[in-house]
């Protein structure tokens, strides 16, 4: 196991924001059907008004057509839910708005590529773990690029910020950046491949039989893969910034990227060696039983840059360059065509509108309410608790009651997000 | 550990690296109907009433329930930090610090709470504080959650020149464990930007940790302007004062140095009062930055010395003041004072330096010199260390008196 | 466990013309030494004899002049010239008493002899409470010795050389330890002396010699300017004074770790004093200023200097971006972060991992790297 390797496995991107394909999928799913259920109840509890009650249609079996507004239900029945969005719809949604972050970052701010990366990569992460339904993704969406800028080391001005959206106050932002935060599980350290990238080049540079203009021009499409497609993707998800970035390599010129795998894997282990590293290695004759703890360094260099798993990196590459070659660079015309955005995302939108969560959907409000709540509640946090006199259990002020319990427990066993205790 | 916004399991579990996400032992159904998966009941809502939470605010509630918070042992402007324990096991102490939302900075959170939040999560070491966990409270702010360091700073051990008392092996020690420090900020890309002794916290087992990664920030990359205005002006390098806004790893050996310089002498070594007088100083006590050491420093944005020109301090002269750590104690203090940052020594090369290996060898980090005075944190965290009941027995002998000795002939 | 003697006890028993005279305090019962003004017995004074001695002997705590003495004794055996007392006495028991106070002579005297039987050591016992009854039964013993009536003393005395006689072997043994754990201390402080000493000595030397060095070295430029040739040939002899005096300072530094804090006197720090190291401590390996940490890469090798690109030499070239060499930023610590990161995680399969877990730990991770970097000169890594 590489040094390399086990470092990056020290960071958060790894520990928290890394998951398989199906994890993936089942998070969001989650996060969709809590916030389904949730909207649900508060939906239920209050009731639109009656204008907008009308506009309301039933559920049908397979929510994923979109339906269109049918006056069919002439009783506006105050039980009826709004068509909700399923995973996927938001999956579109988030892509739409991740697309239209980056645009932003490009023609009206101009940052670099690690802060517009780093933005979008909060946006993406945010509504992994929290429904489009339940937070306004226009908001979200400048509040990711503000906090991207901030996490990145620029701290800008809010006003100036929103002034270049056209908006007035800044509030709505302040609200949401906390709220990203605690969804980003305040880990702000998103790893980027782009000086991965740099640093490739510079090693096949070294090579010294490779044409300087074929690196550069290898380097100018790799980078431009990098700034779109990983990010419209899920790559960040399921792989390294190091794999993604040989990927986007492989893109742009295949033959680079095979060389630098080449040039790393290289080692043979010799014969007499028998491997009893992790990974069987076929170069080597059937491995021996692992006897003693201390590995010969034979197989130690056949675990790190052996033949085998220089295979299953070539393996991770392909794959990596799969998922990339779905949203290269030449797809930013299509997600900004009008008829696109008309047919495609228009109606999700409107959807939304109808299914959003109604506590949440202003984040200025709920910022307010919270804090109000937090005073009402425990007074102001700074006190001692022994001052105010309150037992040790209730740290931040009285606890919710019985209620929170009773719910603690249940979301604990059935809804999990994040796939019970760790 | 349950639903954690943050994992950080200690250094030799197998666990660490399996993921968070690895058992799952929910599996929610994915029907595409609206009705939810799951019945659970919540506080019924009326207008006025609280939102109810998410499941990662619940996350978060779960998080914040696993400590205790305690008394308050300190405030500052930027943030209060109290005592706290973990709910399951009181012995496990931490410290929680809770980052006041800023009077004077409306846009939002705080830089310093943002880099501390990004660097503490990334660099995990012994001599680097640990984040143990984050969450926030209910109005909003941002709690985290950091082991517990009792035993003061390094700061208080220097100036406590009457009660506390160290040598040569101490200072070895010490140094050992800063420069372990900075050379894994510095390998992991980070600039800590702010050591001084004050920032240098001393664990129960005697071991220091670098703390306060408020003014941290990842290295540059080639072409981007950083801030000069940073480290503590006494500890804060010649090009920093000279305004270069594309520095290095080296302004954190500089501070190194002054450290090292502090340890020896048990006082600040550059006291400046401004700018100014902080380059007179240098210019003074360790020579004045011209173009023959260091190529290029007139043109420097805030480039000034004082017109007496010093000549660059020899090692004899250093002798005379810091001869206690040895030649090569010497040595290694002026490759860490070096004017030019470029001939400045590395982290890495503090950490190769000879000195490590001459006499004496460091303490053991037990055996360290501590605080003196039985502070009222110590004697909490030694009286919980205690079981109950049991009186300790060890040294009665010592307090009976020695017996006299008549076996002597005249 | 104090006690005075009991007032009065002895004072019955003797009238002693000499507590009239000399002795002030009435609460002993035996006079203090007339050591001031006059002897008891010829009642010689001071003024007569300026260098009077006085001499005591132990069967009755008498003193006298020396010239009693010899006068009395010289010829055998006689009978205490003091009145009432009527003990045999003989030249040769006569000795100069320390204390002024006979009493606390004679009760020292005792425990003297008492502590020759009875001389186990706190070691030897396995319980405190062991060790303090037992101190407690010599106690007893000895009050009864020094302030116990006639009777009781001779009791005593039986009881004692009883004692002396069941356990002759423990006792000689018990002598032997103490002997040379005296003799130990006595070494070690005269080593201590000797060392202080000898590098006071070293320490003028080596500053003689290096004055010496610096008149000879700057002689030395100066003929070497005179000549014509470069500066830099003479430091290398200045280079080996300072080896010298490294050495010295180190053997300094050495010394006085070892020492208990008495004679250090290297700078202006206070030294601690040693911890008594009766704990042996785990036998610990050389220091390693890396705590054990030091990953080094395993896929590829950064030899600073190697590598470049276009976009950077733009940097270290354009006088425009000068400042990044003089502010000392470090162009080759960012070439090998991108070849860091171009690296990491290259081996990391988040699918696999992400479900099954992978199988080592840091630790072994650590060791596998280390033995690597051990290998990975020898292996073209490139």
């Amino acid at each position: 196991m590489a040094t390399e390797d086990a470092r990056y496995r020290e960071t958060s991107q790894y520990r928290l924001w890394s998951f398989s394909p199906s994890k993936l999928a089942a998070m969001r799913e989650t996060t969709n059907a809590a916030a389904r259920a949730s909207i649900s109840e508060r939906l239920l509890a209050n009731p639109p008004p009656p204008s907008a009650a009308a506009a309301i249609s039933a559920p049908t079996s397979s929510a994923n057509t979109p339906d269109p507004e049918n006056g069919g239900n002439s009783t506006p029945n105050p039980n009826a839910l709004p068509e909700f969005l399923t995973p996927a719809d938001e999956l579109h949604l988030v892509s739409f708005y991740t697309s239209e972050l980056l645009r932003a970052a490009t023609e009206v701010f101009n940052f670099p590529d690690h802060i517009k990366t780093t933005a979008a990569i909060f946006f993406k992460r945010f509504y992994v773990t929290n429904s489009i339904m339940t937070y306004p993704p226009t908001e979200m969406m400048i509040v990711a690029l503000f906090f991207g800028c901030k996490a990145e080391g620029m701290f800008m001005d809010v006003r100036e910020f929103v002034q270049r959206f056209g908006k007035k106050n800044n509030e709505e932002i302040l609200a949401g950046e906390f709220l990203l935060c605690q969804g980003l599980r305040f880990s702000l350290d998103v790893k980027h491949p782009f000086r991965a990238l740099r640093g490739a080049i510079m090693k096949l540079a070294s090579f010294d039989d490779i044409d300087r203009k074929r690196l550069d021009d290898a380097e100018q499409r790799a980078r431009e893969i990098l700034r779109f497609a990983p990010i419209m993707t899920d790559a960040y998800f399921h792989y390294t910034p190091s794999q993604i970035m040989m990927a986007a390599l492989s893109l742009a010129d295949r033959g680079l990227a095979e060389r630098l795998i080449q040039d790393t894997f290289h080692f043979v282990a010799p014969p007499e060696t028998g491997s009893g590293a992790d990974t069987p290695d076929p170069n080597a004759p059937v491995p021996a039983a692992p006897s003693a703890a201390k590995q010969k360094p034979g197989e130690d260099k056949a675990a790190i840059i052996g033949s085998h798993l220089r295979d299953k990196v070539l393996g991770a590459i392909e794959a990596c360059r799969d998922i990339l070659s779905k949203e290269l660079p030449e797809r930013r015309d299509h997600w900004t065509n009008k008829s696109f955005i008309k047919t495609q995302i228009s109606p999700l939108r409107k959807k939304l509108t109808k299914c959003r969560d109604p506590d949440r959907w202003n984040l200025v409000e709920l910022q307010r309410a919270r804090r109000e709540q937090a005073i009402k509640k425990g007074g102001s946090e700074d006190g001692d608790p022994e001052d105010r006199g309150l037992a040790d259990g209730a740290v931040f002020g009285e606890p919710l009651g019985q209620p929170l319990k009773k719910r603690k427990v249940e979301v604990k066993k059935e809804e999990d997000p994040f796939g019970g205790a760790l | 550990m349950a639903l954690s916004p943050l994992v950080m399991p200690s250094s030799a579990d197998p666990s660490r690296t399996a993921s968070p996400l690895k058992r799952q032992t929910s599996t929610v159904p994915s029907s595409s109907n609206g009705t939810p998966a799951f019945t659970a009941s919540r506080v019924t809502i009326q207008s006025g009433q609280p939102p109810t939470l998410d499941p990662i605010e619940q996350m978060n509630e779960d998080e914040k329930r696993k400590y205790v918070k305690g008394k308050k042992l300190g405030e500052g402007t930027y943030a209060n930090v109290y005592l706290g324990h973990s709910r399951s096991d009181p012995n496990v102490l931490v410290a929680i610090k809770k980052i006041k939302v800023q009077q004077q900075y409306n846009d939002g959170m705080a830089p310093d709470a943002i880099r501390e939040l990004k660097y503490l999560q990334e660099l995990r070491h012994p001599n680097i504080i640990s984040l143990l966990s984050v969450f926030s409270s209910k109005d909003q702010n941002l709690n985290l959650v950091l082991e517990y360091l009792p035993l003061g700073d390094l700061e208080m051990l220097i100036r406590d020149v009457d009660r506390v008392r160290y040598g040569t092996a101490d200072i070895k020690a010490w140094m050992g464990m800063l420069a372990r420090a900075v050379w894994w900020c510095h390998d992991n890309f980070v600039l800590h930007r702010d050591i001084k002794p004050n920032n240098l916290l001393i664990a129960a087992d005697g071991e220091v940790k670098l703390a306060d990664f408020g003014l941290a920030r990842g290295f540059a990359d080639p072409g981007y302007r950083m801030t000069a205005n940073v480290i503590t002006r006494w500890y804060r390098p010649p090009e920093l004062l000279f305004g270069a806004r594309h520095y290095g790893g080296a302004v954190d050996i500089w501070s190194v140095g002054m450290v090292f310089a502090e340890l020896i002498i048990r006082s600040p070594y550059l006291p400046g009062n401004t700018e100014v007088e902080q380059i007179a100083l240098i210019s003074k006590q360790i020579g004045t930055p011209t173009e023959d050491v260091w190529p290029g420093v007139t043109s420097l944005p805030q480039y000034t010395v004082p017109s007496e020109v010093t000549p660059v301090w020899g090692k004899e002269a250093y002798m005379q003041r810091f001869g206690a750590v040895g030649p090569e104690g010497v040595d290694f203090l002026i490759k860490t004072l070096a004017l030019n940052p470029k001939k400045r020594i590395t982290a890495r090369g503090m950490l190769e330096h000879r000195w490590w290996h001459t006499d004496p060898k460091p303490t053991r980090k037990e055996d360290l010199p501590r605080k003196a005075g039985s502070d009222g944190e110590e004697k909490m965290g030694a009286d919980l260390k205690r079981r109950n009941g049991v009186i300790e027995e060890e040294n009665r002998g010592g307090k009976v008196a020695r017996k006299l000795d008549f076996g002597q002939a005249r | 466990m104090s006690r005075k003697p009991a007032a009065g006890t002895l004072r019955a028993s003797a009238a002693l013309p000499g507590s009239a005279v000399g002795g002030t305090s009435s609460s002993s019962a035996l006079p203090t030494l007339s050591s001031d003004d006059m002897c008891p017995v010829c009642k010689t004074i001071r003024y007569l004899n300026k260098d009077m001695e006085f001499l005591i002997n132990p069967e009755c705590y008498h003193s006298m002049c020396v010239a009693c003495v010899n006068r009395l004794f010289n010829e055998g055996p006689n009978q205490c010239p003091y009145a009432g007392c009527h003990k045999t006495l003989r030249r040769k028991g006569f000795r100069s008493a320390f204390f002024g106070d006979l009493s606390v002579e004679r009760e020292v005297d005792l425990r003297r002899r008492v502590a020759l039987v009875f001389n186990q050591v706190e070691d030897d016992f396995e319980t405190l409470e062991a060790y303090n009854d037992y101190l407690q039964q010599v106690e007893d013993l000895t009050f009864d010795l020094v302030n116990g009536s006639e009777s009781k003393r001779r009791e005593v005395e039986a009881t004692l050389q009883q004692y002396e006689a069941e356990h002759k072997a423990d006792i000689e043994r018990n002598r032997k330890a103490g002997r040379e754990a005296d003799e130990q201390s006595r070494r070690r402080l005269a080593a201590e002396r000797d060392a202080a000493r000898q590098r006071r000595l070293d320490a003028m030397r080596e500053a003689e010699e290096e004055k010496l060095e610096r008149v000879r070295n700057r002689e030395a430029e100066i003929d070497s300017l005179a000549k014509g040739q470069p500066i830099g040939t003479q430091f290398k002899r200045r280079g080996q004074a300072n080896r010298a005096l490294e050495a010295a300072v180190n053997a300094t530094a050495t010394a006085t770790a070892g020492l208990s804090g008495s004679l250090a006197d290297v700078g202006k720090l206070s030294i601690r004093g040693l911890k008594e190291k009766k704990k042996a401590p785990a036998p610990e390996g050389p220091y390693d200023p890396f705590g054990g940490m030091d990953f080094a890469t395993s896929r590829f090798k950064f030899v600073p200097g190697t590598l470049s690109h276009p976009s950077i030499e733009r940097y270290k070239t354009d006088p425009q971006h000068i400042q990044h060499i003089t502010g000392g930023y470090g162009f080759e610590e960012y070439t090998a972060r991108a070849l860091f990161e171009a690296f990491a995680g290259l081996g990391v399969f988040i699918e696999d991992e992400k479900e099954v877990g992978i199988g080592l730990s840091a630790a072994e991770v650590a060791s596998m790297s280390a033995g690597i970097a051990a290998v990975g000169d020898r292996m073209d890594l490139d």
